[in-house]
């Protein structure tokens, strides 16, 4: 049974193939706050994924209770940067260490029938805030992301205003 | 040729995509006696298409990859993109109200528009009104983020398989008529 699929277009009336792979759920995270916008840097070789990045506030009552009663109030709203990483045991030192990239050799800590092979690992996220405040008046509305090869560029708007940061 | 695609509720229980064509038309001017200088001003926007899909119940967020574009024919000229989109809710009428907004019953799904085949297919579902979707590989979409109005992010990826088990492919062809009817 293929992933590939063929099909009659259903316009013009000719045979096309359709490449349809199982397309799942496989991580998760969960903030404390609404996440209102959301943007992702192209992964690099060999690494997990890429960085996400989000927008929202802590306080994003008071952004729905602003507009409820169609007062302005001041919301404070952070950006994070989060990185994916599996936790792996160092049977030397005792402690996890955090690897980032899939080719990493302690990653092959053995499965049933293989001493090299790679067991199923949850999935983790580094988080980090780069940015928190007060600027974006009544609240963060969507972030966008560059890599420009000299720096990352992240734009959030929200509240009538963007704003530039550079990581 | 940079195409973008905007989604939105057209009315109270479904949406639709627009698809925008964005140019940048190439002016020119005498720089000096001695040459003509190209350069680029702002870019233009021009309406391409309008998707509309029983899936769109309630669009908020969306995100074109280059896999899997439109066809190209004499008629049509703009190769469309596919693109994954989040609907808020997925009933509409009495459903979302009672079952979505009263009990509050997460139902908001991830749909992706196959823009080859003409067709939408729900690819994730049960969140809690999703709402900004991004990916971290435009090419294909293998990975794609999906945000919620509950605070979680969700991590939906592709997985390619080079054949299935005996048994696999029995359990599909019993499992598929069900499928069709619950649908």
């Amino acid at each position: 049974m293929s992933q590939v699929q063929t099909m009659m277009h259903p316009t013009l009336n000719e045979e096309i193939e359709i490449f349809h792979p199982t397309f799942m759920q496989s991580s998760h995270f969960k903030t404390n706050f609404p996440v209102v916008g959301i943007a992702a840097l192209p992964s690099a070789t060999k690494a997990l994924g890429g960085d996400i990045f989000i927008v929202g506030s802590p306080k994003h009552y008071r952004f729905d209770a602003a507009l409820r009663a169609e007062m302005e109030d001041t919301v404070p709203v952070s950006i994070l940067r989060l990185r994916p990483f599996y936790y792996v045991f160092n049977r030397s030192t005792k402690e996890n260490d955090k690897i980032y990239t899939i080719d990493d050799p302690r990653l092959k800590s053995g499965t049933r029938n293989n001493r090299e092979g790679i067991p199923e690992r949850k999935r983790w996220w580094e988080a980090t805030t780069i940015w928190t405040g007060l600027d974006f008046g009544a609240g963060g509305g969507g972030v966008a992301v560059r890599d420009t090869g000299a720096e990352v560029i992240v734009m959030g708007v929200g509240g009538g205003i963007i704003s530039e940061f550079g990581v | 040729m940079r195409l973008l695609v905007v989604s939105y509720p057209e009315n109270i229980d479904e949406g639709v995509v627009e698809v925008i064509d964005y140019h940048l038309p190439p002016a020119s001017f005498l720089t000096n006696i001695f040459g003509i200088k190209h350069t680029e001003r702002g870019g233009e926007l021009s309406y391409v298409a309008t998707i509309k899909s029983a899936y769109f119940t309630s669009p908020a967020g969306i995100v074109a990859v280059k896999d899997q574009p439109s066809l190209l024919s004499e008629i049509d000229t703009h190769a469309i993109p596919s693109f994954y989109l989040t609907n808020t809710y997925q009933g509409s009428g009495l459903s979302r109200q009672i079952i979505e907004k009263t009990l509050r019953i997460a139902r908001g799904d991830l749909v992706f528009y196959n823009a080859k085949a003409e067709g939408a297919l729900r690819v994730g579902f049960g969140m809690d009104r999703p709402h900004a979707v991004s990916t971290d590989d435009a090419e294909a979409g293998g990975r794609v983020y999906v945000s919620t109005q509950g605070g979680e992010v969700n991590l939906f990826e592709q997985f390619f398989v080079d054949s299935v088990s005996l048994s696999m492919a029995l359990l599909t062809l019993v499992w598929r008529p069900t499928f069709n009817r619950s649908h």
